[in-house]
């Protein structure tokens, strides 16, 4: 080492800027990763911690993902209790200590929980929605309420930024979690997706989202927007994360009649057995004539991620009434989302005066009964067919989303709201950037049999471990 | 539930396109059996599974 000895002052400022550096390292690791090191006595809770509001406190005020944000004073005497714990013996596992949020639909207990509508401005739940309990079970330190559209309506968050390109949007509903996740402020999130809106906006921001099989997942506690079509899942970094969330939060709940008593395997445990064999179905390229031509590249190159480690691929035909899925899809959705505003549309509550839910809502309520029986019909059949469809084939990949940018208000297309209809599980993971708009995440979907989320995650973890479009974060 | 006279307009926009939808539905092919499996527990995968039923004090005003 050459040159004169540092001043004192120049000393204390390079030991800032490392301490800033490490930190901003500290919050760009995945959430496993922190897990190991954490686990090995590495880093501890309180420095995770620190990371996280070091980084929330620097973009916060730039991307907007929080609707709430727990103060730090909270969060920090939160994360010494977890170290406290860890310390004498009581390791929860691997979310243990680790600064999550959840969708502000998510009732949190002393915590408002908004939706992000003026008719619940004042609503504090007094106890969590079983996912938020959950979280907290497994030691994960719930820091924040994260950003959506009013109700959860649209495929648009506004108020939150893109963290690739601040002038967007980062798609929706559960944009402001894919946000924060994608900008290191949480080590992981949840959201909820009717109609794509954990793994569109997941897409959009560069990272994993994942809905899981309907009853996989408890909905007790979560503000819906469509009973039989809502589902909650995780949004993180990577597949591993996924999947240890998706563990933590998924299972049996007395409270929620539609939730599924199978046993909840460790999704991490098998993500390595590889994909060789696999046989991968695909869509007809008719089917993505409307895609931009960077989504349909990228979908076309994972193709041969998979090939290339022994997967076979083969186009699929869809299920006759595939053509109607999404027509079913949008009126199952929107009449449900109607019984469920009578409450308020009865009142003439006030509704936020920039989205339309309202309006949207009145029109559902004028529906006949009968066409909403008439689409449960078509969704019975295509449920039935797309088991048929599945029965030759271990797993289904797409692009994640039709167009290169954020996808806009109506933006889910069938081949993501179809297994909201359904209810097989589906998750999104990064594959690629765009070129035209330069620098923008691009995506694939890869879907599974019903309670096959191990079978999702392997192939996204192959996908993965082959590539490293996970491992890229934007510059803010 | 009523609605405001300013509204209508945009509600029945809205509306002929749910109507729209409704059409394609209708336009879709179902035998009598298919017709008729319409299931309450499209997705009681295993059943209904028993359990007490949740607490509605607290909910969403």
């Amino acid at each position: 080492v050459s040159g004169p000895p540092l001043s004192r002052r120049d000393f204390l400022r390079g030991r800032a800027v490392l301490g800033a550096r490490r930190s901003e390292e500290l919050s760009s690791l995945a959430m496993a990763e922190a897990a190991r090191q954490i686990a090995a006595r590495g880093i501890s809770p309180v420095d995770l911690m620190r990371a996280v509001l070091a980084r929330i406190e620097r973009l916060e005020s730039r991307v907007g993902a929080f609707v709430t944000l727990l103060d730090r004073e909270q969060c920090l005497e939160l994360a010494s209790e977890a170290e406290r714990e860890i310390e004498t013996g009581g390791y929860r596992g691997r979310l243990h200590g680790m600064p999550v949020g959840v969708k502000d639909t998510h009732y949190t207990e002393g915590i408002p929980t908004t939706a992000r509508t003026p008719i619940l401005d004042d609503f504090v739940p007094r106890y969590d929605a079983t996912v938020v309990a959950r979280l907290k079970a497994a030691g994960a330190i719930v820091i924040g309420k994260t950003n959506l559209p009013e109700w959860s309506f649209g495929g648009a968050t506004p108020g939150t930024r893109n963290p690739w390109n601040l002038e967007l949007d980062p798609g929706g509903s559960s944009g402001g979690s894919a946000v924060a996740v994608a900008a290191g402020m949480l080590m992981g999130a949840t959201g909820g997706d009717t109609s794509g809106s954990v793994r569109l906006p997941a897409s959009v921001c560069g990272v994993v989202g994942l809905k899981p099989t309907y009853g996989r997942v408890s909905r007790h506690g979560i503000i819906a927007i469509s009973w039989s079509l809502d589902h909650v899942g995780p949004i993180a970094k990577c597949v591993e994360d996924a999947a240890l969330l998706l563990g933590a939060i998924a299972g049996y709940d007395p409270r929620d009649r539609t939730s599924s008593r199978r046993a909840v395997p460790d999704y991490a445990a098998r993500l390595q057995a590889g994909i060789h064999r696999w046989k991968i179905g695909v869509p007809a390229p008719a089917l993505l004539e409307a895609y931009d031509r960077d989504t349909r590249n990228a979908f076309y190159e994972a193709l041969q991620v998979f090939r290339d480690q022994g997967a076979m691929v083969h186009e699929v035909a869809m299920p006759r009434t595939f053509f109607a899925s999404q027509a079913c899809q949008r009126i199952i959705r929107i009449v449900e989302a109607a019984a469920y505003h009578r409450r308020y549309l009865r009142t003439a509550a006030d509704y936020g005066p920039s989205s339309d839910v309202r309006l949207q809502t009145l029109a559902g309520s004028l529906l006949p009964a009968a066409a909403f029986v008439r689409a449960q019909q078509v969704r019975a059949s295509f449920v039935r067919e797309l088991r048929a469809v599945f029965s030759a084939i271990d797993v289904f990949v797409t692009p994640a989303r039709e167009t290169v940018g954020p996808p806009g208000p109506s933006g889910a297309r069938p081949l993501n709201t179809m297994f909201n209809l359904s209810g097989f599980p589906a998750i999104s993971i990064p594959a690629g950037f765009s070129t035209d708009p330069p620098g923008l995440p691009l995506g694939i979907q890869i879907a599974g049999r019903p309670f096959e989320e191990e079978t999702i995650l392997t192939a996204a973890y192959a996908y993965e471990q082959a590539t490293d479009w996970h491992e890229r974060r934007p510059e803010l | 539930v009523s609605i405001n006279e300013a509204d209508l307009p945009r509600v029945a926009a809205l509306y002929e396109e749910l109507q729209q939808l409704v059409d394609t539905v209708e336009f879709v092919p179902l035998d009598v059996e298919e017709e008729s499996a319409l299931a309450l527990d499209l997705f009681a995968w295993e059943g209904s599974p028993e359990g007490p039923i949740p607490a509605r004090e607290g909910d969403a005003p």
